[in-house]
């Protein structure tokens, strides 16, 4: 219980909960532009790890370059992926479209069974595979890059949605959706953005994560599910709230794992959701959304 | 300038438009008017492309605008300050002003820069918050702010949609002035209105929609001597008056 | 053939085909598959209770599958506890573990509550694999004992089979005896609209507690036939989000509402993997394509796409006419009665003119909002009064008030003498209060006879047991309400039109028919939101006349209204608010007479404009 290892674990849930960040963030701006959650968003971590990995292993592709085409292919993804699951779908209510999203995961995960079969894949590391020594804290230098990767596509983000005309278009999409047509912005498009940059997020993730977890077809479940946990605490619908909750998140889990039990390392993610529900179910900034009579 | 032509228009299962026609010349003020659930925002969504109507045209500028979508229409030069204002609560003050001018084909640096310099002559208090997110707004200042938000589309028609909801008395006079005042230096109004009598006295000519249907129209120093005004909005209609006699009378013990 | 004939024959056919059954499939293999279908099936029937008919998502089936298994196999393996013990525990301590996943997520909904239960059945898997001392972690429990019927073992497929064809109908029987009684309709009102159902009397918190319940107890009785049969062997594996999800598609696959449809679900999901050997790794995209195009061209699943059918129509009503409801409606349509419309005697109000509505200070805010601040209001009893007022003078905030769908921030509301402000809406239509909706808030999948019904939950008391068993007493309740029921659609007018599904009336009638909810729970006082909404002039007329019929027989009515005609045309006294606060009252000639009404509504004159 030295510092050091408390440091240790600071990191590592940092670095966690910054994935968790990315995810909840991706699933977060879709349910505010086209009002859907989407339980496929942790393949949109799994899909873009399997592109990368096959394009390292098999094609033998330098690290930046499949980056970039990965990141590419994502945007395409989440293009294909609205106009599939989301479009036919966009007037139904909410039970249709959960389980058709359901279902697009599985199929997803076992497209990607069929492709690469069932063994788990390591996805090369850009870091070096030894821990740093910072003076006496031994970290992972991948979590280190996962942060600052994190922070700068965090302020990339902040960037583009505060400073650039078409960041401004979709947020005003989000906020409202008929005003922005009355104004004359093509929402259509936009929600298609939208998926979009939540699946080029999804894709960071996945490269972000993929050298220190097995590429398998099941690492996007829970990384979906703990995400959607994670946009819950932080207040549902609000974008800052969703990063926040993933970071808490992941840096909770860390230390109750060590602390309290690491058998159920994975359940607290749920145990905390069902005790921001019933103590303060807007989360901790979202807002309070009532029937009308 | 806009010419509405025997418009339907079906809300849910309700028939929300029976027949609904009007006319707004270039340069007017129309107000319309009409007690609650008369059919007047209903009127204003279809003339948006919100709802699409079943029977009827619309034309502006000499081209069919019926069944266009919103965005379409909204390029066309028609700009909706709609009921409750709307403005993006997330966004700043100049952001939902410059998001105003989307509509618009390629408008020059210059151009919106001399809009918006229009506008913050006209709402001076906007300028001095124009960082402040819309949310942040008092309920008259969101009102400015929708309507500058308006006009930073340059349109040639601008829709109303009761702009005095919810706002003290002081607050409804500064609006209605601004109202006059924009359309002095050129812009078109279509009013939609609660507060009748203050529409009127800016407005040109009025429309009083009752049900559905287009009960009076006159020009709107008439529409305010009209004593059977009254009638249509406290429903002190003769007949009404005939009918209540005529149970009353029926009835052993009320 | 009469149907009443056909019921018993249609029992014995089924009877039959029980038994003959392992006789034809004589493969173990398949009877096995057959069991696990059945099992599954189970399950399918208990998400089709909280699902289907009360409409909450919960996708935590499978681990109510674990707990019923569970329970059974450590009950019997370590204590020796004889199998249909066993079965019992199962089914009883699942629904415990229903009512825990019930109580915190009441006030959830859709996402919400999809997102709890998914985390309430992860965390149940994985104390199945933690506590180790109890269920032997991730080994699994193996050996499971199978059911003895005096010295026969139920181990063979086929013996098994019996035990879980009988489960499988008399649980089918159950679902569907339900859904046909005062529980059922109170479920399908949850899901219909859970604002109606609250303010037509329904306690739904209670209902919605009850419907995990049952589902998470059906859930455990599939379970214990998992258990118990085929290899006997039960491990935390099974019982994941994965098969819930499965389970949740078999569901909706079959036809979510249905619970034969839940059934062919389970069967054909379970079946299909065989049939469809040949596409071996393909199997798991094709289900997965299957479900999103089903989703997409196929919401209803198939019983939707069955009921569609003609043919399923025509039998429908065959099958109907034999029915208790059918009956009785044609014994009243013989009579032609004219509609009495008696108040029942608990709620008669006594004669004399008192006050019956006593409203102080009474107000609402919304944050910085006033939407009401500080209304005295009186409505006496027997009389018609309106409240009128510009828009957003708080009118509909007021009624909500009044029916319990909003706690006043101050203030206080007494009816005949009894303070109910703040009360529960199903509580205040308990003490005498009903109401009606600005936009109309029916049951619309039911039928006008069922929307009827539920009006008189309030004044019932059959519970989930008597509903299955159907006994004397229920029978007889049943019979009264639906006679109660059609007294009062004869008086609204809406005779003929029992069996109707709500959604398909035109508009109008539609209003009356809510205006029928609100009339059968005996109300004291009734609360009418824009009645006139959208009608037409002559069905304005109607409901004029329909009003005071009502008030005519005792009933006291506060309506809102926009339709001014209407109002001085109806109204004995008027209350006129703006901006929250009440600013005149008094009878028609004398609001109309009112300068500040009259400001109020042509607005005020602002110098210098």
């Amino acid at each position: 219980m030295d510092l050091a290892t408390n440091l240790q674990m600071v990191t590592a849930g940092l670095a966690m909960g910054s994935i968790y960040a990315l995810v909840a963030l991706g699933f977060v701006l879709i349910f505010n532009a086209a009002g859907v959650v989407n339980f496929a968003q942790g393949e949109f971590v799994m899909v873009p790890a399997f592109v990368a990995v096959w394009l390292m292993d098999f094609l033998n592709i330098p690290f930046p370059l499949t980056y970039l085409v990965t990141v590419l292919f994502m945007g395409l993804f989440g293009i294909v992926f609205q106009r599939i699951a989301y479009y036919p779908l966009r007037n139904r209510t909410f039970l249709p479209v959960i389980i058709a999203t359901i279902g697009v995961s599985i199929f997803l995960k076992n497209a990607a069974q069929l492709v690469f079969g069932a063994e788990p894949f390591l996805m090369h590391r850009p870091t070096p595979a030894d821990a740093l020594n910072l003076r006496g804290v031994f970290v992972d230098p991948q979590y280190i890059v996962i942060i600052l990767c994190t922070l700068a596509l965090l302020g990339f983000q902040y960037f583009f949605f505060e400073k650039t005309m078409l960041g401004k278009k979709m947020q005003a999409t989000a906020q409202d959706k008929e005003m922005a047509r009355l104004l004359g912005i093509r929402v259509a498009k936009m929600i298609a953005f939208t998926f979009a940059y939540s699946s080029i997020l999804g894709a960071a993730a996945g490269i972000l994560v993929g050298p220190i977890f097995y590429v398998t077809k099941e690492m996007g479940g829970m990384l979906g599910l703990k995400a959607f946990c994670s946009t819950i605490i932080g207040g549902f619908g609000n974008v800052p709230g969703a990063i926040l909750g993933g970071i808490f998140l992941g840096v909770i889990e860390v230390f109750a794992a060590y602390y309290i039990s690491s058998a159920y390392r994975e359940g607290f993610a749920f145990i905390i959701l069902i005790l921001v529900l019933l103590f303060r179910p807007q989360g901790f900034f979202g807002e309070k959304i009532a029937e009308k009579a | 300038m806009l010419k509405v032509t025997g418009i339907e228009t079906w809300y849910g299962a309700i028939q929300a438009l029976k027949g609904v026609s009007l006319e707004v010349k270039q340069g007017e003020i129309v107000a319309l008017l009409g007690a609650n659930g008369a059919g007047k925002s209903t009127t204003i969504k279809t003339i948006t492309g919100m709802l699409k109507p079943t029977a009827g045209t619309i034309e502006f500028l000499g081209r069919d605008v019926t069944g266009m979508e919103v965005e379409d229409i909204a390029e066309t030069g028609i700009a909706c300050v709609p009921e409750g204002r709307r403005i993006f609560p997330g966004l700043s003050v100049i952001d939902n002003l410059m998001l105003g001018a989307t509509p618009r084909k390629n408008p020059s640096r210059a151009d919106l820069d001399r809009d918006l310099e229009r506008v913050f002559h006209l709402f001076p208090m906007l300028q001095e918050f124009r960082d402040r997110l819309g949310w942040q707004l008092s309920g008259g200042q969101q009102q400015m702010l929708a309507i500058g938000r308006g006009l930073m589309s340059a349109a040639k028609l601008l829709l109303l949609d009761e702009p005095s909801l919810g706002l003290a008395p002081v607050l409804v006079q500064e609006v209605f002035k601004v109202i006059k005042q924009i359309n002095k230096t050129g812009t078109t109004i279509l009013l939609v209105e609660q507060n009748a009598r203050m529409a009127l006295l800016i407005a040109n000519r009025g429309y009083v929609l009752e049900t559905g249907k287009m009960s009076l129209t006159d020009t709107a120093a008439n529409l305010l001597a009209n004593e059977d005004m009254k009638a249509h909005y406290l429903g002190a209609h003769a007949h009404v008056k005939e009918a209540r006699q005529r149970r009353l009378n029926e009835r052993p013990s009320a | 053939m009469n149907p009443r004939v056909a019921k018993p024959l249609l029992l014995a056919l089924l009877v039959l085909a029980v038994v003959v059954f392992p006789k034809v499939v004589d493969s173990n293999y398949w009877l096995n598959l057959v069991n696990l279908a059945i099992s599954f099936s189970v399950a399918c029937l208990g998400l089709n209770i909280v699902l289907g008919y009360a409409g909450q998502l919960s996708l935590a089936q499978a681990a109510f599958w674990g707990v019923g298994a569970y329970t059974s196999a450590i009950l019997t393996t370590q204590f020796g506890v004889p199998v249909w013990l066993g079965m019992i525990a199962a089914f009883l301590v699942a629904a415990l573990f229903g009512v825990f996943l019930g109580i915190p997520t009441l006030k959830l909904s859709g996402h919400y509550l999809a997102m709890t239960t998914i985390g309430f059945g992860i965390i149940l898997q994985l104390i199945l694999i933690n506590a180790i001392w109890l269920t032997k972690g991730s080994d699994g429990i193996t050996k499971i004992p199978s059911p003895w019927i005096g010295p026969l073992e139920l181990r063979e497929p086929y013996a098994f089979f019996y035990v879980a064809a009988v489960s499988l109908i008399l649980l089918t029987w159950a679902s569907i005896r339900l859904k046909d009684s005062r529980v059922g309709r109170a479920f399908l009102a949850v899901q219909g609209n859970e604002m109606a159902a609250e303010t037509t009397g329904v306690d739904t918190t209670r209902y919605k507690i009850i419907a995990f319940a049952l589902s998470a107890g059906y859930g455990g009785f599939g379970g214990w036939l998992f258990a118990h049969s085929g290899s006997h062997y039960i491990s935390p594996d099974t019982f994941s989000f994965e098969q819930s999800v499965m389970l949740l598609a078999m569901a909706v696959l079959g036809g979510n509402g249905s619970a034969v449809g839940a059934i062919v679900g389970a069967v054909l999901l379970t079946l299909l993997p065989e049939v469809l050997r040949f596409l071996k790794d393909y199997y798991m995209m094709v289900y997965a394509a299957g479900i999103v195009l089903v989703m997409i061209f196929m919401p209803g699943g198939i019983a939707a796409l069955v009921q569609g059918l003609p043919t399923t129509q025509r039998l429908k009503r065959w099958w109907h006419s034999g029915s208790e409801a059918a009956r009785q409606v044609e014994i009243a349509a013989a009579h032609a009665q004219r509609a009495t419309l008696q108040p029942a005697a608990a709620t008669a109000t006594p004669g004399g003119n008192g006050t019956l509505l006593g409203v102080k200070g009474l107000a609402k805010h919304f944050g910085g909002l006033k939407a009401v601040d500080g209304v005295d209001m009186e409505v006496r009893r027997g009389e018609i009064q309106a409240l009128i007022g510009p828009n957003g003078s708080g009118k509909t905030t007021i009624l909500n008030m009044l029916s319990g769908l909003y706690v006043p921030t101050a203030g206080e509301i007494v009816l005949a003498g009894e303070n109910i402000t703040g009360k529960k809406p199903h509580l205040i239509t308990e003490h005498g209060v009903a109401r009606t909706f600005q936009n109309i808030r029916l049951f619309g999948d039911l039928t006008v006879l069922d929307n009827v019904m539920i009006g008189q939950h309030c004044r019932t008391h059959a519970g989930v047991v008597a509903s299955v068993l159907q006994s004397a007493a229920q029978r007889a309740e049943e019979a009264a309400m639906r006679r109660r029921a059609l007294e009062v659609l004869e008086f609204v007018g809406l005779r003929g039109k029992e069996f109707a599904e709500a959604k398909s009336l035109p508009y109008g009638r539609q209003r009356v028919l809510e205006l029928a909810r609100a009339l059968v729970s005996d109300p004291k006082l009734l609360l009418l939101d824009e009645p006139a909404a959208g009608l037409n002039a002559s069905e304005t007329e109607a409901l004029i006349d329909l009003l005071f019929q009502i008030r005519d027989r005792g009933i006291t009515i506060l309506l809102v209204e926009h339709d001014m005609s209407l109002v001085m045309n109806v109204s004995d006294h008027i209350t006129v608010l703006n901006f929250g606060k009440r600013i005149a009252e008094g009878s028609a000639e004398a609001i109309q007479k009112n300068q500040e009404v009259i400001d109020a509504y042509l607005g005020m004159e602002v110098a210098n404009a």
